[in-house]
């Protein structure tokens, strides 16, 4: 072995960290070797004087001052995070707050303005009513048709019953207006006004005087009010069913539909219309449309008028308005055509004219 | 050199466990636990920074910033080794950071004389070896270790760490090779060169042995 290889196993030689034979092999070159012995000389005396350094002490109040140093840096360090995040710890319980107010006005909102949506929703369409009057059979005592905008007086229960919608729907409203969409509702109805009606005008103010103001001899001054409005719509139902009249006056065109009311007082007008028929016929038949036609020439032939000719729902129904004397022939003509059953039986009217409501049902 | 890694590596085993317990307790917020650990291994690492700067206040300054990186860092520290092994890898990294500067500064290093032992003692290196007794009585023992001191300062940073580690500090090559990152032989290798440099430095300054 060189000596070069025995210098470099000198550490590990120092260090007792060798093989026996290793160690066995340097020792024996060490001794004939004096470069070797003198290089390891060097060497153990090199190590001596590192490990004879002497070690240094801490300075005075050394952990104090690192662990002010520390401190320092863990309050800036919480204080960092409380910039960092002391904000997102006020905003979000804020935030959420500010959200849940949020959502509770706009439920509050949309509630009322749901309320709102639900009064001015527009009228009914005359073919629901026409629908709910065919579930519910007429009442005996028919209301006396009523001239367009007059108003009969009614009782203190009805006034009650209808005080919601008619009153906050058009408070301030003409009664012109109500006039004017009852007229466009029903075009082909208002070109023909019965004179009887006319003739009944003048009855009608009176009694509205007579009743809702005994003291005031003002004839037809029904006050806009809202509260009043609407009372002028409730008599439309409430005064026949009161007093018990049944006048048979035929309906006349457009009378009392309002323009725009609420459901249940559009829908108790509507029915007074359609009730203002002196018949009330139902006409089981297969073909519905070949019994219309049917029906609507028979009526041509016999100079007769059709009011209102409409499907409903698979069913047909015919408005019509001939003369009183031809009512017979009409019943017998419809039993032709179909089997006929009377809604309700009533006197025939002493006036030239009838109205005649078929209401023409499929037969399975 | 008798075994040197064992004893200390059964003693750092021991003072461990209880670092771990005072770490995790920091790790908890307690930060007056902190100052066990300062306690512990201040002594240690302000010698490994002194022997590795060669500047006693800097080397305190350089331990401090290691304690607070440490104190920062305690939430990275896995357990996988030794608290004061994690430790002087941040002392080693404070101290490479602080000589890097300094030599970017190119301060002038304070510099004996080479002749300065010799005219000192008027003897060489082999007088040394030969009457240590007398070398220590003729000359201050501490100008002789800031002439170690010297010599270890000339070693390049690499062999300079490794030999401070191993001959001053006393870790073994496990250690070693944990706190710089290398392998052993690498370690052992690189601690050999050291060895020599120093030897050699040490030849310079205080004469050739004839």
């Amino acid at each position: 072995m060189t000596c070069n290889e025995i210098n470099k196993r000198l550490p590990a030689y120092l260090e007792n960290d060798l093989t026996p034979e290793d160690k066995k092999i340097v020792e024996d070159h060490l001794a004939t070797c004096d470069t070797c012995h003198q290089a390891l000389a060097e060497f153990k005396m090199t190590l001596s004087l590192l490990k004879d350094l002497p070690e240094v002490e801490p300075p005075p109040f050394y952990e104090q001052k690192i662990m002010a140093r520390i401190h320092e840096d863990a309050t800036s360090k919480s204080g960092i995070l409380k910039k960092l995040f002391y904000p997102f710890r006020i905003k979000i319980p804020l935030q959420a707050m500010v959200t849940i107010c949020i959502a509770v006005f706009a439920f509050l909102i949309y509630q009322g303005t749901e309320q709102d949506v639900k009064q001015t929703s527009p009228l009914p369409l005359p073919n629901i009513q026409f629908e709910e009057r065919s579930s519910a059979p007429y009442s005996t005592a028919h209301p006396a048709p009523l001239p367009i905008g007059k108003e009969e007086p009614a009782s203190p229960r009805m006034i009650d019953s209808n005080q919601s919608a008619a009153s906050r729907l058009h408070p301030t409203e003409d009664k012109e207006l109500s006039d004017k969409k009852t007229i466009s509702s029903q075009p082909s109805l208002q070109k023909s006004p019965s004179p009887v009606v006319k003739s009944k005008e003048r009855n009608q103010e009176e009694m509205v005087d007579e009743i809702e103001r005994p003291e005031k001899k003002e004839p037809v001054s029904i006050p806009l009010a809202g509260s009043d409005r609407k009372f002028g719509m409730a008599y439309l139902e409430t005064k026949p069913e009161r007093e018990g009249k049944t006048s048979g006056e035929p309906m006349t065109a457009g009378e009392g539909l309002p323009g725009a009311v609420s459901p249940s007082v559009s829908r108790d007008v509507m029915r007074h219309t359609i009730n203002a028929g002196l018949m009330d016929l139902s006409l089981h038949v297969t073909d519905i449309d070949a019994a219309v036609r049917e029906i609507e020439n028979y009526i041509d032939s016999i100079h007769g008028r059709v009011i209102e000719s409409r499907e409903i729902i698979g069913n047909g129904f015919i408005k019509v308005e001939v003369n009183s004397g031809v009512v017979p022939a009409l019943l017998e003509r419809l039993k032709q055509i179909g089997q006929v059953r009377k809604g309700e039986e009533r006197p025939l009217p002493s006036e030239e004219k009838a109205v005649v409501l078929i209401k023409v049902i499929r037969q399975p | 050199m008798p075994e040197m890694s064992d004893p200390l590596d059964a003693l750092n085993n021991i003072i461990e466990d209880n670092d771990i317990d005072i770490v995790n307790r920091c790790r908890q917020g307690q930060t007056e636990a902190f100052s066990e650990l300062v306690r512990r291994h201040q002594k240690k690492m302000i010698n490994f920074a002194y022997r590795m700067i060669g500047e006693y206040d800097q080397a305190c300054d350089v331990v401090q910033e290691a304690f607070l990186s440490a104190y920062r860092s305690l939430g990275s520290f896995r357990g996988n080794a030794l608290f004061s092994t994690w430790l002087c890898g941040i002392v080693l990294n404070q101290a490479r950071t602080y000589l890097k500067r300094k030599s970017i500064r190119n301060r002038r290093e304070i510099l004996l004389p080479e002749d300065h032992f010799q005219s000192a003692n008027g003897g060489s290196f082999n007088t040394i070896l030969s009457d240590e007794a007398f070398f220590v009585e003729r000359i201050d023992r501490q100008t002789l270790q800031a002439g170690v001191q010297e010599c270890i300062d000339k070693l390049d940073n690499k062999q300079r760490e490794v030999l401070v580690l191993r001959d001053i500090q006393g870790h073994s090559y496990e250690e070693i090779g944990a706190i710089l990152k290398l392998p052993s032989g690498t370690v052992r290798s690189r601690l050999f060169r050291a060895r020599s440099d120093l030897k050699n430095h040490f030849l310079k300054m205080f004469g050739k042995t004839t």
